[in-house]
This record gives C-alpha cells, structure tokens and sequence, in this order.
C-alpha cells in the first residue's frame, strides 16, 4: 500500500480544499448541536415535570421550534456555505497553466497544454504543478463517469463522457498529494489512484523543459534488450515512449515512467519489484485492469524490460 | 503413565472420586493440569440413573476443554465424549478432599496414579460388573495411595516414583476415612465416603502443546516496523504476504510460515539475518533470480525479516 493513499480528506492544502473542509466541520458541528437540542426536548417530553412536559407540549414549540428555528438556522447556513465556496466557482482567467486529465478505465491519462491549447508533453497518472499557482485542469473521460479528487487540493468533479468540466486546484506548499476515482467506475475502480505533486516554481519550470525537450529528443541509453522486448513482447502496442516505435495509446504513456511516484495508478510504490511485479502480473495487484499478466516472460525478461523502464525518465 | 500432585477439583460432592485418567503415555504429571467440576449430587445417596449425564469438564491448563465425559455411578454408562484418541494406559486416579458440607466449594486435592494394564474399549460401554468392583475395590485402597500422594507432594511436579505398580485389590480395606489424607480443615471423624463415582477422564494429552515462549516486545515492535516497511517498499506486489490485506501478488512465492520452511530461494539458508541480507539484495545472493534489489535499509531488512519469520507460522 502506497503511502500517503487513500489519502486523508479533511486536511486542506490549497485555497480550493480549505472552504470544502471547513464547511464540512460547521455543518457537522452545526448538526451535532441541532441534535442535542432535539434530545433535550425529547427528554422532557418523556421524563420532564408536568410542568415542563406542558411546555414543549404546545402549538407555539411547533411552530418555533419545528418551522421558524430550521428555516432560520437553515438560511443562514445555506448563506454561509454560498459564501465560503463562491470562491471555488470565480471565473476562470484564462491565463492559468492548463492540464488535459482523461479518466480512463482505470487510469488516469494526463497531457499538459500548450497556449494553443494543444498537448506538448503527455503523462499518466501523475500531475506536476508549480506551489502557489491555480492551475485548471480540463475534465474528461474516455469511457464511462468517473470523477476526479485530490482531497487535499479540491473537492470532486465528475468526469462525464462527452463533456469537459473545468476545475481549478492549487497547492499552498509543496509535496505529494493522493487522489482517487471517486465515481464507481467499475471493477477495479477502487484502484484507481492518482498522485499530485507540487514544486517550487523553479523546480517545476526546470521539469516542464525538461519534458517538453524530451517528447522531441530521442530516447534515452537504456538497455537495448530490453528495448527490443519492450517492441516484440507486445508492449509498444499499448504502451508510447515519446521518440521510439513505441507509440501504442490505449495504455498510459511510459516516456517518464522511471520517474513516477507510482506504479499501477497511484497504487504502489514505483521501485524496481513493483515495477516488475506490475509487469509479471499486473491482474493479481488490481483484478481485471486492461494489462495482460506476462507470466511467460522468464527472469532475465523481465529483468531487462524493467531496467529499460527504469531509465525512461 | 503416572499422575500425581496437586489439583483442584470444583463442585463435586463425593468424598473421593475414583478417576480413570487415559492418557496418550508418556505424558508426565507436570504436563497434565486437571480441573474437575463434578456438579449436582445430594451426599449420603446412592449413585442411581439420575446421575447418568451429568457432566463432568476436564479443564487443561493450555489447552481447552480436551474431552467431556458423563459422570455416572457404574462404570458401564461411561460414555466419553471426546474425540477419539490413542490410548496406551489408564490408570486410577483419586481426587479426594472434598468437603460434603461444601459441595460447591473450590479445593486443592491430590492426586495419586497408578498405571494399570488396559486398552481402549475396555471400559466403554461393554464394561463389566466385576471390573467395576474390582475398580471400586482399588478405590478403597485409595487412603493408601493419597497417603503416598501427600509425601510426594513436596515435589508437586515431580513424577511420583513411589507409586506400586497396582494397588493392593480386594484386600478387603475399610473405607478410607480420610484422616490423613483430607486436607487440613477436614477433621477427623467425618463421613466416610459412602459412594464413589467413577470417572473416566479421558486425557488427549497429546492435544497440550506447551505454550509458545513469549515473544519480546521489542522483537513484535520489530516485526510491526517489518510489516510497514512491506507496505512502503510494495513487496505484496509479487508476494502474497500473511498479514498484507493487500495486493496479494502472484509472481513470487507466498510468504507464510516462513518459520517452518528450509532454504531460502531454495539455496540460502533459512536464517533472518541471511532472509535480511537476501531482501535487500537478492541478486548478488542468487544470481539470476527474478527477485531484485529492493530499496531498503539494513535496519528496515532485519525487521521484515523479523516479521515474515514472526507471521504465519
């Protein structure tokens, strides 16, 4: 299990996760205190004097306490939940860094895009933002609904066949922050993880260079072997690295694959057992994914397309 | 097969109570730990069918109640409810002491036993009058036997080594007035025993393991910072792991009771510290093996060695 995922959900990180959070506890704090009041008048109303019984027993606590008291106290949080999250639906500038995220069954297929709004670097299941800038994500799926969470830096928003939702998430400070599919998208949907992870802005600027030099660049020395088993064993038909043969788009792209946090979607550790366990047999880690298992691969196979992998950063 | 020391014995209102402990052979009397509880009987009455049925529980000192068998005034209405086990002796066994004025009452007995020649069936159901007598005739004797029982009780453990091979039978003794051998508060001049009730406990001895040695904290500390260094360093990828809820990978070898199995990647020996050193670097141990390097430190090695060998045993 991956560290850090599932990931915790009341624990905002970014100016689009604290108002969700915060009017989460209101209105749990808000409900907890309806109910002690809601006890008490029952308590009364059952072991009360005859007097107090009398009391909570009239028309007047009906109406007070039945239709004025919810409609008032539900107006005002009704107001106040408007007010604290208005700030989620402000109007997109448009001048924000702009990521194409594509729900797939059962990753998630990720390209940045250019001022054109064209993709100039592809990824998957992973997504670099700089700290302290909004960045609007483009919403889509490929297949059915899925629906898109990273719990620390936003609520969720669906991601609809047909349709592009536009969502905005930032992070306050760096680090790595979990998602995960949350509308059921089939069998291994509660596998379908995602990882956020947010640089200092140097960081990140020297990162998207670097990657959109590379979707032009040939790859990079890696073990020829395996190369060529990456081409024959069947890999490439599903699997792209950006400059080789290797152009397949049913499967996430693998051109930064030796540098993702995760292997699987956001589900495992990505080192050099997971890596080749995914390979070997990826059905027995998250049941009926679109991965074949290559449990015919011997060893050293496995070994040389795992070292090749590992040096597609 | 002997049993002596002491016990205790609960509920029961006879005055000595003839038991034929069965056991396995070979058990000494420092493995065996009875509790009889006998309930229900009125003193001073004969044993009639009303006591057919009733119960008495044998309780072991590590394991759980090994057999139930039905207390009754004849030996013929044994019955033993128990699963069958081997028997190579029995013997008889008293258990006196007991207070008819406190038939309740919880005391510590002793016990004296002496092995006697027998088979199982002997004493089921087809069990005769005359073995009965004859067993009741050695019950007499039991004042005789406790007597000897006492003087070893010093060494409460200590297999008796006094014992006679077989009681002197039909030799015609009055019943045992316990003078010497009813614990202290019994005085003299009590009741003789008017009944005894023969019992049959049935020893599956073999079912006592002596308790495992207890495990230092610090080595179940270990194996639990073993079981998250798994779960950060995704090992359950390929290894189905006891303990690990998930994944459970199919590629390697599960890895449950490790404890009990020779080799390790059938060519090191089954050592934690060498289980340690192979898990941080598998290859350069067994060259060719699909298992790779994992990134681990030497501490993080020992206690997932310290855990896989801790689990599933």
């Amino acid at each position: 299990m991956l560290e850090g995922w599932p990931p915790p959900i009341l624990d905002p990180a970014g100016p689009y996760a604290w108002p969700v959070s915060l009017l989460s506890w209101v209105l749990l704090a808000m409900a907890g205190a309806v109910l002690v009041v809601v006890v008490a008048a029952l308590w009364l109303a059952l072991f009360g004097s005859k007097r107090a019984r009398a009391r909570v027993g009239g028309t007047n606590i009906v109406w007070l306490g039945g239709i004025v008291f919810p409609a008032v106290v539900l107006t005002a949080l009704l107001i106040y939940g408007l007010t604290l999250t208005a700030s989620l639906s402000d109007r997109i500038r448009g001048d924000e860094m702009r990521v194409r995220v594509t729900g797939e069954m059962w990753w998630w297929r990720v390209a940045y895009l250019g001022d054109d709004g064209e993709p100039t670097t592809h990824d998957a299941n992973e997504l670099h933002i700089p700290v302290g800038e909004p960045v609007v994500l483009e919403l889509e799926s490929a297949d059915v609904i899925h629906s898109f969470w990273v719990p620390r830096l936003s609520g969720k928003l669906d991601m609809i066949p047909g349709r592009r939702n536009l969502m905005r998430i930032q992070a306050d400070q760096s680090g790595v922050f979990g998602g995960q599919c949350a509308e059921y998208c089939g069998g291994p949907h509660a596998l379908m993880g995602f990882v956020v992870v947010a640089h200092e802005p140097a960081d990140f600027a020297r990162l998207m260079e670097a990657r959109q030099t590379r979707e032009s660049a040939p790859p990079p020395q890696a073990d020829p072997r395996g190369a060529g088993l990456f081409a024959s064993a069947g890999c490439a038909a599903c699997h792209r690295i950006a400059g080789t043969d290797a152009n397949g788009l049913a499967g996430p792209d693998l051109t930064h694959v030796g540098s993702r946090r995760t292997v699987g979607g956001g589900i495992l550790p990505n080192n050099r057992g997971t890596l080749m366990g995914w390979i070997a047999n990826s059905q027995a880690i998250k049941p009926n994914n679109r991965m074949p298992p290559y449990v015919v691969l011997p060893a050293e196979d496995l070994q040389a397309i795992t070292s090749y992998l590992e040096a597609q950063r | 097969m002997r049993l002596t020391g002491e016990r205790r014995i609960g509920g029961a209102d006879t005055f000595s109570l003839l038991a034929m402990a069965r056991g396995t052979g070979g058990q000494t009397a420092s493995t065996i730990s009875l509790m009889i509880e006998a309930g229900g009987h009125t003193a001073r009455r004969r044993p009639d069918r009303a006591d057919r049925g009733r119960h008495v529980r044998i309780v072991g000192s590590h394991c759980p109640p090994f057999a139930t068998v039905e207390l009754a005034g004849d030996i013929a209405h044994l019955r033993v409810a128990a699963p069958p086990v081997r028997i190579s002796d029995h013997l008889p066994l008293q258990v006196a002491g007991v207070d008819p004025r406190e038939p309740r009452r919880e005391r510590s007995v002793a016990f004296a036993g002496e092995a006697v020649a027998g088979e199982a069936g002997v004493l089921g159901a087809p069990a005769r009058t005359a073995k009965r007598d004859e067993l009741a005739g050695r019950g007499q004797a039991l004042g005789r036997i406790h007597r000897r029982g006492r003087a070893a009780r010093g060494s409460e453990h200590a297999q008796e080594k006094k014992e006679p091979r077989h009681l002197a039978k039909g030799t015609g003794a009055p019943r045992c007035r316990f003078r010497s051998c009813l614990p202290g508060r019994q005085r003299a001049g009590e009741l003789l025993p008017r009944y005894r009730l023969i019992v049959l406990l049935v020893l599956a001895s073999s079912a006592c393991k002596p308790p495992p040695e207890a495990e230092t904290s610090a080595s179940l500390a270990s194996a639990e910072r073993g079981r998250l260094a798994i779960e950060r360093a995704g090992c359950a990828a390929c290894h189905t792991i006891e303990g690990i809820a998930w994944p459970e990978g199919k590629t390697a070898p599960a890895l449950a009771g490790l404890d009990r199995r020779g080799l390790i990647a059938g060519k090191l020996s089954a050592r934690p510290d060498v289980l340690a050193a192979f898990v941080r670097d598998a290859p350069s141990l067994v060259p060719g093996t699909a298992m790779p390097a994992m990134p681990l430190t030497q501490a993080e090695a020992l206690d997932v060695a310290a855990f896989l060998y801790a689990n599933g045993s």
